[in-house]
């Protein structure tokens, strides 16, 4: 593994210079939990599931224009992202389903009295925000994966 | 009272087991999708009954009241639109199952067709400016992934060029909704009535000369307008219906133009800003334009499906003319020409799908199948052309014929000159189609194989025969007070829908 | 002012895309006319001396003189909306080289006339 790390940090034949790639390395983790950040606050703050998304997906396409295509992709691939957006969308539609419990659909009527607790709101917005920001991010990251690995067979079709 | 995001809810489910479960067998998705309209169906017949006269159903997302929160609306309107976009995707999907053996991931295509139904069922339903912006476009994003699906050049094109105008309408669409959420501090369609009417009581500023009032309905109105394909925007309509499949024309012609163009019109100049005589005399313009170009762009050209993309964008013309009136048997006219108008759109648009396509075998890309032009196909596209065209027993003529008496008795007598100059041009268009096209027989590849059409586009075609002649059933009075009547009243009355929602 | 920047940057936008002729010019005229709007959006939120809209444990659901949140999350929605469509518009595109081997419209539209 420490040699495998080296051959995609040394090759410059791949993804851009050195510099990029150390850069990269160091913001990479930071913007990607900044994106959580973002999304976990949506009931406080402006922002929410659509801008944590955006940014986790923003964090992962920079690992590939920094690293190439081979390096980025290997790890996580299309099946990986697949499986995380099904099981957001069953997610968020099991929250949608257990808001019918409290009235309405997506309904936010859960009460939250521990003191501890205050800021995480007496609503379902939190979890539902995690949901949101999985399947923006993923949605995402898909399309920009299949634009990149569209591949020509000589002929006409895709 | 469940079922209103029932109706948004269920074909999305049904988008998300496609792309879960189906990928491999084409077959399943298919049925997925099949049992998903099935399912709408019956949630749709549980909401028919319910909406009564000059009612409205309100459902409140979220249990958050009404300014705050997202509200689903269903009143009469919603109802006949909601009926028209059911079972035409009911049909459009009947007929796509033999017919895309074409491409190869057949479950792209089913679960952007899902897709497309999902956003224009929350069209319709949206309760708030941007609820209806976010569901138009989800649906107008399917339906550029739909036009484009068969990956060949003159699709592309097309496609590309619907693009380019759905992008600016979006655009319009939303620079409107910015400059009235500036200006007003709501986006729900009911308060924006009661503002914009507190304001006229109160003597401050009329709606004539707030300027602001009058830019937000310009860009609304074109940004709508380029949606529907009328005539200064109508460059994408032809382009993108000539190439697709044909059931993706169906779709485009019958429930994305009327549903994603002329519905929001209806219910922003009817029922949030209020309508004068200035707007509905451009709506007058715009329809007489779009009919008259409709028909005659058209003389020249040699492919069927592009006669019927013109003829689509004359008849939307018809129908904003019928807007741009204003009595209520020029409305109710309107509305039943949407009726008539998809049926017979969708007619053409089968028969001609089912009289040349070639089907390429497995991978082999010389042998070419055509399918065997029989008396069926003929006879469907002949229906099909009397009853555009207009003639008595067909759908074509009572819509037509209501909105003449409408303009007669309203007083524009040179319109009226005007329409039935286009309805003779009309005629003369698809008596050259007949003759020229369908009555001389074509010459056939020799490397092709001809087979029967298959079972499934013979009941689609057979089924919009018969409803081609049901459009005059909707004039008598008790289909006309269950179905035509509600959208009426809740579009005619300003106050109706504010007092009805205010009321729940 | 910054109403200003909006309607020139809008004005870019429109005219790119009805003059210029090549397929991704016009997808970058498209982009810059969105983003016009946006900041549209988000400027028209704006109040002198507002604060961040945040609720901390001090001001929990009191309505303090606040920047409007509401066009933010108009402008999020649109934002990724037409990340989606553009990416839409450069699969066309691409296709549409390979097909015909030129980015230009005008030159595309007569190969299909034929």
């Amino acid at each position: 593994m420490h040699i495998e790390k080296r051959k995609y940090y040394f090759d410059q034949s791949k993804g851009m210079g050195i510099i990029v790639k150390t850069i990269t390395r160091l913001t990479v983790g930071i913007v990607f939990l900044y994106g959580i950040n973002m999304a976990l606050k949506g009931h406080l703050t402006p922002g929410g599931g659509f801008a944590g998304g955006g940014m986790i997906a923003l964090a992962l396409l920079s690992l590939i224009l920094a690293f190439g295509k081979e390096a980025a992709i290997k790890n996580i691939n299309r099946k990986r992202i697949t499986m995380i957006a099904t099981w957001a969308m069953i997610m968020f539609l099991f929250l949608g389903f257990m808001g019918l419990m409290g009235g309405n659909l997506f309904s936010t009527d859960f009460s939250n009295t521990d003191s501890r607790f205050a800021l995480l709101g007496d609503n379902i917005m939190p979890l539902f925000n995690i949901a949101i920001c999985f399947l923006v991010g993923s949605g995402i990251y898909t399309i920009f994966i299949t634009l990149i690995m569209l591949r020509v067979r000589k002929g006409e079709d895709k | 009272m469940i079922e209103i995001p029932l109706l948004i809810i269920v074909p999305l489910l049904g988008v998300f087991l496609i792309v879960g479960i189906a990928r491999k067998k084409s077959h399943i998705a298919g049925i997925i999708s099949i049992i998903t309209l099935c399912l709408i169906f019956y949630l749709y017949k549980n909401l028919l009954g319910a909406a009564g006269n000059s009612g409205v159903i309100v459902y409140e997302l979220g249990g958050w009241s009404m300014p705050e929160g997202i509200n689903l609306v269903i009143d009469g309107l919603a109802v006949f639109m909601l009926g028209i976009v059911y079972f035409i995707s009911l049909i459009a999907l009947i007929y796509s199952i033999p017919y895309v053996k074409k491409i190869n991931d057949q479950w792209k295509y089913y679960a952007l067709f899902l897709l497309f139904i999902t956003g224009v069922s929350g069209v319709v339903v949206a309760g708030d400016i941007f609820t209806l912006f976010v569901f138009l476009e989800i649906a107008a994003v399917a339906s550029y992934a739909l036009v484009s699906i068969s990956l060949e050049a003159g699709a592309l094109y097309g496609a590309f060029g619907y693009m380019r105008m759905g992008m600016i309408s979006s655009v319009l669409i939303l620079l409107g909704i910015a400059i009235s959420y500036n200006y007003l501090s709501t986006l729900s369609i009911s308060e924006v009535a009661i503002k914009l009417g507190i304001r006229n009581q109160a003597g401050n500023l009329a709606l004539d000369n707030n300027i602001v009032i009058i830019f937000v309905s310009l860009l609304f109105f074109i940004g709508f307008a380029m949606k529907s394909g009328l005539v200064p925007f109508h460059s994408w309509v032809v382009d993108a219906h000539a190439f697709s499949f044909a059931p993706v024309s169906i779709m485009l012609a019958a429930i994305c133009m009327p549903v994603l163009g002329i519905y929001p019109i209806l219910r922003i100049f009817f029922n949030m800003i209020g309508v004068t005589p200035k707007i509905l005399s451009i709506m007058m313009i715009i329809g007489i334009l779009s009919m008259i170009l409709g028909t005659v762009l058209c003389l020249r050209e040699r492919d069927f499906k592009r006669i019927i993309g013109y003829n689509c964008i004359s008849e939307l013309g018809f129908v904003i003319f019928g807007i741009g009136i204003g009595s209520k048997l020029a409305i109710a006219g309107a509305l039943l020409h949407i009726i008539s108008y998809s049926l017979s759109s969708s007619l053409l648009y089968v028969s001609d799908g089912a009289m040349d396509s070639e089907k390429k075998v497995s991978n082999d890309q010389n042998l070419k199948i055509t399918f065997k032009s029989n008396v069926l196909t003929k006879v469907a596209s002949i229906i099909g052309s009397m009853s555009v065209v207009g003639i008595p027993p067909f759908n074509g003529f009572w819509s037509k014929m209501i909105i003449i008496t409408a303009a007669w008795i309203a007083g524009y007598k040179g319109n009226c000159m005007l329409i039935v100059l286009v309805l003779i041009l009309n005629a003369v268009v698809f008596i050259k189609v007949q003759t020229h096209g369908m009555f001389k027989s074509k010459q056939r590849n020799r490397q092709s194989i001809v087979v029967e059409v298959p079972f499934l586009m013979r009941l689609c075609i057979i089924i919009l025969m018969v409803f081609s002649l049901f459009s005059g059933v909707f004039w008598l009075s008790t289909q006309r007070e269950a179905f035509l009547d509600p959208a009426v009243n809740m579009i005619l009355e300003k106050g109706n829908y504010t007092k009805a929602i205010l009321w729940n | 002012m910054i109403y200003l920047l909006c309607f020139v940057l809008f004005g870019v936008g429109i005219y790119g895309l009805l003059v210029k002729k090549n397929i991704i010019k016009l997808i970058m005229s498209m982009m810059i006319s969105s983003y016009a709007v946006h900041i549209f959006l988000i400027a028209s939120g704006f109040r002198w001396h507002g604060r961040t809209p945040v609720l901390d444990a001090t001001n929990t659901m009191q309505k303090i003189a606040m920047v409007d949140p509401m066009p933010q999350t108009l402008v999020l929605i649109s934002i990724i909306v037409s990340a989606a469509f553009i990416s839409l518009l450069c699969v066309v595109a691409i296709r549409l080289f390979q097909l015909f081997g030129t980015f230009d419209i005008t030159k595309i539209k007569e190969k299909i006339k034929n």
